[in-house]
């Protein structure tokens, strides 16, 4: 069975490499479709020091069609779902070759976190926080780095969370809006739907946009 | 679980760790194992046969560099096959033999080029074993024969291999004109010499000899006749002789062609397979799967291998993947029916039922009483493969009722 043979060579290469610090595991070896890999975060970038779990589910047909991969570990990114962790990359779709491995996918991975593609999201409200505030983006990526990447991929308490810092919004604009009477969690998911991270204090049209959502 | 494998990355530990590098060349892109019935696409990348057919089912277009290629464009490479077959044959061996190195010996290993006439192996040697390599050259030199000191590791592999008394079994056969000499007259003289008499042959229009075989691709009935074979172990034989022997006419095949099943019948795919000799149980969808993936298997079988496997080989090849790739496939009842047709067909009495069915005078009471237990127990596997839900309902166990029953109303 070549698919078994396969992946035992493929768990094997990346155990006599651990200068990748890249691992794969089985979750369960008597069930050889699936597996769990992580890799470190890339330097210099809002990932560093996080360590990203990925599942892993290896078709029948493999290598000839490529493995469903998603993030287990939460994830600030354009091209990975905030909430589900399902990965917009062309290898693990429609580019997908069987001279591809695991462990070449995972290092994909690690450099689709170095250089991600806002112009072929996954997450449109992640990517367009990007394109519109780089560095608020850097910011919330590497509070999700701190909360999620460094435990084992389980999410903490939400609330021992600031929800308006976890997606990047400014604490200051959500204050304005509870001082009004509106509920926090409310004002946050109104704010997140309208991809709004800051606002202009003269800016009444937005204001009264939100405001609108708000009333709803 | 057991991840003991066979990996390029098992000579890192050696005493020779680049021999990893050369592991990796012989080995296939697409299952990473050694090349097995290696074949050569059009961008020069080597791929085992059945590997590339597959892919290719699914893609048009080479995995590496992805430049357009089609099945027609595949090219056998019998000599990368033979090397790979030695590879394997040695690998093992070898790899002990460095391990065993790589433990023993602290110093490093050399390689030295020794200028004898004679010999002109590399010897490879340790930083101690340098002074007695060199007298042992100056010793030769002077007409003495002496004996080395004892090789380790790789050495004690190779001193074994060329140390192998030369026996009358080290005699090859010239493909051209199919006589045996010592490999080592045929090599330096006789082939020259046997090419030059065929090629003033051909210009005289005097053909005493076979011609020289075809390309491998066009496998004509005309071609070489089988040469005399040597009653030798399979690693005696050169390449030449093998390759000729590969067009043996007994194992010779048609390649089987793409079929668009879509025109095609239910009957008409059955008969297909019956041809074949291979099952036609199963959905219309596997039993296309099945003559597909049969049809990867044979061409890559008949079509590139030097010593094709016979079609037992190949069918049993493909009920193991039909296996892996229908883990749950229900076809328990289907073994229940065909059980009982075949222990029925044994009888006298089925027969005449049979031919009273085809002349429209069926006895269904002589059906029923004949395959009573049978029809039993499909009813019971029925029953236990029902989903749970539709137990508790009941619906199920008033559809299904017994031909007794039947019988009754």
């Amino acid at each position: 069975m070549s698919r078994a043979k396969r992946l035992m060579k493929e768990l094997q290469a990346v155990r006599d490499d651990p200068a990748a610090n890249i691992t794969l595991e089985f979750i369960n070896e008597s069930d050889i479709h699936r597996l769990k890999g992580s890799f470190l975060g890339p330097p210099e970038t809002p990932y560093e020091g996080g360590r990203f779990i990925i599942d892993i589910e290896v078709p029948m047909e493999y290598p000839f069609k490529p493995p469903k991969m998603k993030f287990d570990t939460k994830v600030y990114h354009p091209n990975i779902s905030s909430v589900t962790g399902a990965i917009c990359l062309d290898i693990l779709k429609n580019a997908w070759s069987p001279v591809i491995t695991l462990k070449s996918a995972l290092i994909s991975l690690q450099a689709l976190l170095q250089s991600p593609e806002p112009n072929d999201p996954q997450d449109a409200e992640v990517a367009q926080h990007y394109l519109r505030d780089k560095e608020s983006f850097s910011k919330t990526a590497a509070l999700w780095t701190r909360l999620y990447g460094t435990s084992n991929g389980s999410a903490p308490v939400e609330k021992e969370v600031d929800e308006a810092r976890l997606y990047g919004i400014d604490p200051n604009l959500v204050k304005e809006f509870e001082s009004q009477g509106f509920d926090k969690v409310k004002i946050v998911e109104v704010l997140r739907r309208l991809g709004i991270k800051t606002l202009d204090p003269t800016d009444n049209a937005t204001i009264n946009r939100i405001v609108e959502e708000l009333l709803k | 679980m057991n991840y003991n494998v066979s990996d390029a990355t098992d000579f890192l530990h050696t005493s020779i760790p680049q021999l990893s590098q050369l592991d990796t060349l012989v080995r296939c892109h697409i299952c990473k194992d050694l090349l097995k019935i290696p074949v050569l696409t059009p961008c020069s990348h080597t791929f085992c046969s059945l590997c590339i057919r597959e892919y290719l089912t699914r893609e048009p277009k080479c995995p590496l560099c992805l430049s357009e290629l089609r099945e027609s464009n595949l090219r056998s490479e019998f000599l990368i096959s033979e090397i790979i077959e030695s590879y394997r044959s040695v690998r093992d061996e070898l790899l002990e033999s460095l391990k065993k190195g790589h433990r023993n010996d602290n110093e490093k290993s050399l390689i030295e080029l020794t200028d004898d006439d004679n010999d002109d192996d590399l010897q490879i040697v340790g930083t101690n074993q340098r002074e007695e390599v060199k007298r042992d050259k100056n010793e030769k030199s002077m007409g003495k024969v002496t004996k080395s000191s004892t090789p380790s590791g790789l050495n004690s592999l190779l001193s074994s291999q060329r140390d192998k008394p030369k026996t009358k079994e080290q005699l090859a056969q010239c493909p051209i004109c199919s006589n045996f000499y010592p490999i080592q007259v045929l090599e330096r003289t006789h082939l020259d010499e046997c090419l030059t008499i065929q090629s003033l042959d051909e210009n005289t229009s005097v053909k005493k000899r076979t011609p020289t075989p075809p390309s491998p691709r066009i496998r004509s009935p005309k071609s070489a006749s089988k040469p005399k074979r040597v009653a030798s172990a399979k690693d005696d034989v050169s390449h030449v002789d093998r390759y000729l022997s590969s067009f043996n006419t007994d194992q010779r095949r048609e390649r089987l062609p793409k079929i668009n099943f879509a025109s095609m019948s239910l009957s008409q795919i059955k008969q297909k397979l019956a041809s074949l000799g291979l099952p036609t149980h199963g959905l219309r969808q596997n039993m296309i799967a099945r003559y597909n993936h049969y049809e990867i298997l044979w061409n890559s079988n008949f079509c590139d291998a030097i010593e094709p496997v016979d079609e037992s080989e190949l069918r049993r090849q493909l009920a193991s993947w039909e296996a892996s790739h229908n883990p749950s496939n229900g076809n328990s009842g289907i073994n229940i029916i065909s059980k009982m047709m075949r222990r029925a067909n044994q009888g006298n009495s089925y027969q005449k039922l049979l031919a009273d069915f085809k002349n429209d005078n069926f006895q269904r009471k002589s059906w029923i009483r004949m395959f009573r237990k049978d029809f039993k127990n499909l009813i019971k596997e029925a029953k236990r493969n029902v989903p749970r839900e539709s137990k508790t309902t009941g619906s199920v166990e008033n559809q299904i009722t017994a031909p007794e029953d039947t019988e009754k109303a």
